[in-house]
C-alpha cells in the first residue's frame, strides 16, 4: 500500500506536470513555429525602408532604382505616393510611400503575382543604393 | 522547420565591387542585429557570431556564420555564406525523452542577418551582380 501511494505521489508531483508541460510546449511550438516561419517569409518578401527624404526624392529614387536594375524592367511608373515596377518575367512590384512620424517616410515594396525569381532581390538592392545616395541614414528591415 | 534545414539557408553572390566594399556591406548587415552580433573579418573570410536572447551578455553564440570571399570571374568578389557552428534546443518528455524537432538557437536573428546581407550585397551592384538565397534541398 505504501509503495502504491509512493508511486501515486511521484506520478502526481513529477510525471503528470512534465507530461502536461511537454504537451502544451509541443502545441505552442508548432503554433508559434509556423507563425514565425510565415512572418519571416513575409518580411523577406516585403522589404521596408525608412527615410527622411521628401516624397518627390523617394519617387525619384524609385525611378532610378528601376532603371539601375536593367533590361529586365519592362515598365516603371510613379504616382503621387506610389510606384509600380513590372519585370519581363511577369513579376510586378508595387512601391507604397507613407508618412510614419515627423519628417520620415516608410517605403514598402510589395510583390504581386509570381514568379518573383531575383527581381525582388535586385529591386531591393538598387532601391537601397538609390535611397542611400540621397539619405545615408536610410533604415531598412 | 528543423535546425538541419535552417542551417542550409545561405547566400551566394558575385558582385563587381572591391573587397573592402564587400566587407563593409557584411559589417552593415551584421550591425542590423545591433549588440546581438559580433563581426570579424580577415583577408579571405568574414565571420559573424550571432548572440540571440534578450541580452547578448548572457547568451551563448549560435549560429556562427562564415562568409568566404574569393576573387570573382572577371573581377569583383565571389562570396558564399555558411553556418559554421550552431546550437539546438529540443523539447523533452519526462525531462529526458527527446520530443519534437531540434530547433536552431538564434533562428530569427540568423534569418534577419541573411535578409540584410542579401539587401546590402544587392545594393553594391544592382545592375550586374548576382545575389542568390540558398534554400534547403
Amino acid at each position: 500500500m505504501a509503495g502504491f501511494l509512493l508511486v501515486l505521489l511521484i506520478l502526481l508531483l513529477v510525471l503528470l506536470p512534465r507530461i502536461g508541460g511537454a504537451a502544451v510546449g509541443a502545441v505552442l511550438e508548432s503554433l508559434f513555429g509556423k507563425a514565425g516561419n510565415a512572418f519571416a517569409e513575409r518580411r523577406h518578401n516585403h522589404p521596408v525602408f525608412t527615410t527622411r527624404l521628401a516624397m518627390p526624392d523617394v519617387l525619384d529614387a524609385t525611378t532610378e532604382a528601376a532603371s539601375t536594375v536593367g533590361a529586365s524592367v519592362q515598365f516603371a511608373g510613379t504616382g503621387d505616393a506610389s510606384a509600380v515596377v513590372s519585370f519581363a518575367g511577369g513579376a510586378t512590384i508595387g512601391v507604397a510611400v507613407t508618412p510614419v512620424y515627423e519628417d520620415a517616410l516608410k517605403v514598402r515594396l510589395a510583390p504581386y503575382g509570381t514568379p518573383l525569381d531575383d527581381s525582388l532581390t535586385r529591386l531591393r538592392g538598387s532601391m537601397l543604393a538609390a535611397l542611400r545616395t540621397r539619405d545615408p541614414q536610410v533604415q531598412y528591415g | 522547420m528543423a535546425a538541419k534545414a535552417d542551417i542550409q539557408h545561405g547566400i551566394t553572390a558575385q558582385v563587381h565591387a572591391d573587397r573592402d566594399s564587400v566587407v563593409a556591406a557584411c559589417r552593415r548587415a551584421a550591425e542590423r542585429l545591433g549588440k546581438h552580433a559580433r563581426f570579424e573579418a580577415n583577408a579571405t573570410r568574414v565571420t559573424v557570431a550571432i548572440l540571440p536572447g534578450i541580452t547578448p551578455k548572457f547568451s551563448s553564440v549560435s549560429p556562427i556564420v562564415s562568409i568566404d570571399l574569393r576573387p570573382g570571374n572577371g573581377g569583383g568578389v565571389q562570396l558564399e555564406s555558411r553556418v559554421e557552428r550552431y546550437r539546438t534546443i529540443q523539447s523533452r518528455l519526462f525531462g529526458f525523452v527527446p520530443a519534437g524537432p531540434k530547433r536552431l538557437v538564434g533562428k530569427q536573428p540568423f534569418f534577419r542577418f541573411l535578409d540584410a546581407l542579401e539587401t546590402e550585397l544587392g545594393a553594391l551592384d544592382p545592375a550586374a551582380g548576382t545575389v542568390n538565397r540558398r534554400l534547403p534541398v
